[in-house]
């Protein structure tokens, strides 16, 4: 996905109503990603990482690189390889530089009897004192600008400073009302790409499709 | 007379409240699920489980869904083949273990093992058992020079993968019903086969099949039941990256898919009324046809 955006393409247009899989852009990041397996033969292929995890390739040593989300430090932490052996970088330029990132949020639920306690501990949880104990407790990097530094103190060992750092370049994770849908027929169509069972142009296609009827069900 | 009649009103009174808890447990953990699967199988769901009416449409869009019939030969196949590999080896296990041989204890034990280990924990180590690259599988199979198989990602053998280890966790429990049948049979049966010179085989053809016969129906209803609603080895050790997956997942796999990964539980309510269409179908063609096979007396 980074790949996609880092080429100029995009999963989902900004009013969510068409996919970019049609994309020549899009099409063609996923056709360079798929080619490190299938043509380079530098990647685990999809096979054999249905037999044995990205993390499980990255932490045995089996694999030098890989994208992963700050939430995996925790893991990486404790495995005594990565470790000792690995740190953490900016993510490689295409065309330009893109990362994706995503936030977590709270929500009350519209029939609580305590209405204004709620919001208000909302409010807190959205705070600069809340987003501190978050980064100090290495929950996740907080989302409150100047609080980012209690993370990255947090997690010393690695040069984790250039997550917050791609922020400036980062897109947001695409996202609708049918994501949990599509995502599933994403990891579903694209495999079979991935695979060298289907061209990335056919699966791309079909995927467009099936997302676009979707998008369509939703309520705008 | 009167006398009787209220003696027997305490009796059924009785009866009852034994009873109850399992009718309870019953109707609140199968029968209203039941109903309510039943229910939003004709209704259309959003996320927020607000749900409108819509008629036979999820079972429309069911018939024209080639995963579904794709699901169903997957469930069909991993039945027959689990059953009648794991009834048969079943019946051989115990009948083995029923001899008097020595250590037959620790026989038994062996065999039962898989039934008492959890299943996500049996699919971790079998997942590695067939990892293509650094599984033991492939190991043994490289001392012969044959090499690559990919168990669990080539879909001529997932399938296949699954099955083994379902036969392997189903016959421990199998044999011990089994073994159970098997002490019913009288030995004066034996004995008096004997006088006549009937041979192993003869005696068990003759003697143990008919008279374990009840016994055996139990099981291999029981075991088509479970067999059709195979999920967690599939859930646990085929990814949904996995290419796969489409000859590998069962009707209740994609139950499980439609339900709770894509947050479609009516469509997902749809699929699991075939399943149950096919069970009942199944279990009532078993009940007709045990009369040709099964022996009460």
């Amino acid at each position: 996905m980074t790949f996609v955006y880092q080429n100029g393409g995009e999963i989902l247009n900004a009013d969510k109503t068409k996919t970019g899989y049609r994309d020549e852009a899009t099409q063609q990041a996923i056709q360079y990603a798929v080619d490190f397996s299938q043509k380079y033969k530098v990647s685990p292929t999809v096979q054999q990482l249905a037999d044995m995890s990205r993390e499980q390739y990255f932490e045995s040593g089996k694999a030098a690189m890989g994208m992963f989300g700050s939430w995996m430090l925790g893991d990486f932490r404790s495995n005594e390889y990565v470790a000792k052996n690995c740190d953490v970088a900016v993510l490689p330029k295409g065309k330009k530089q893109a990362t994706i990132y995503n936030g977590l949020s709270n929500a009350v639920s519209a029939k609580t009897k305590h209405e204004d306690a709620a919001i208000k501990f909302v409010k807190f949880l959205g705070g600069e004192e809340a987003n501190k104990i978050q980064g100090e407790k290495n929950a996740a990097i907080p989302a409150y600008k100047g609080t980012e530094n209690t993370w990255v103190e947090a997690n010393k060992q690695f040069n984790v400073k250039v997550y917050p750092e791609m922020l400036k370049y980062a897109v947001i994770f695409p996202n609708s009302e049918t994501r949990e849908k599509w995502m599933l027929m994403e990891t579903e169509v694209l495999s079979k790409a991935w695979a060298g069972e289907m061209s990335v142009k056919d699966a791309c296609n079909e995927l467009a499709d099936k997302i676009d009827a979707l998008l369509a069900t939703e309520k705008k | 007379m009167m006398k009787i009649n209220k003696r027997k009103g305490k009796d059924y009174a009785w009866a009852y409240a034994m009873v109850g808890p399992t009718i309870l447990g019953l109707i609140i953990l199968n029968i209203y699920p039941l109903l309510k699967s039943f229910y939003l199988s004709f209704t259309k769901s959003n996320g927020f489980g607000i749900s409108k009416w819509v008629g036979l449409a999820n079972y429309e869009r069911l018939a024209a869904d080639p995963a579904v019939y794709q699901a169903t030969l997957n469930t069909m196949i991993y039945t027959v083949v689990s059953v009648a590999a794991g009834v048969f080896l079943s019946l051989v296990v115990a009948v083995l273990l029923n001899e008097k041989i020595r250590g037959k204890g620790i026989y038994r034990t062996i065999y039962f093992l898989p039934v008492v280990s959890a299943p996500a924990a049996i699919a971790m180590v079998w997942r590695w058992l067939y990892n293509a690259d650094a599984g033991l599988f492939n190991y043994v199979l490289s001392v012969f020079g044959i090499s690559g198989v990919h168990w669990l990602t080539d879909p001529k053998t997932a399938l296949m993968a699954i099955v083994i280890v379902g036969v392997w966790s189903m016959i421990g429990y199998n044999m011990v019903i089994l073994l159970a049948g098997l002490q019913e049979i009288p030995r004066t049966y034996y004995e008096a086969a004997e006088l006549d010179g009937a041979g192993p085989i003869r005696k068990f053809f003759s003697i143990t099949l008919p008279m374990i016969s009840p016994t055996l129906f139990f099981v291999v209803v029981t075991t088509i039941i479970g067999s059709l609603q195979v999920f967690d080895f599939i859930f646990m050790m085929i990814e949904p990256s996995n290419t796969a997956m489409q000859y590998t997942q069962s009707l209740v796999y994609l139950f499980y898919k439609h339900s709770f990964m894509m947050g479609d539980r009516s469509y997902g309510a749809a699929i699991v009324m075939v399943l149950l269409v096919i069970t009942l179908i199944i279990t009532a063609i078993q009940m007709k046809l045990q009369k040709k096979w099964v022996h009460y007396d």
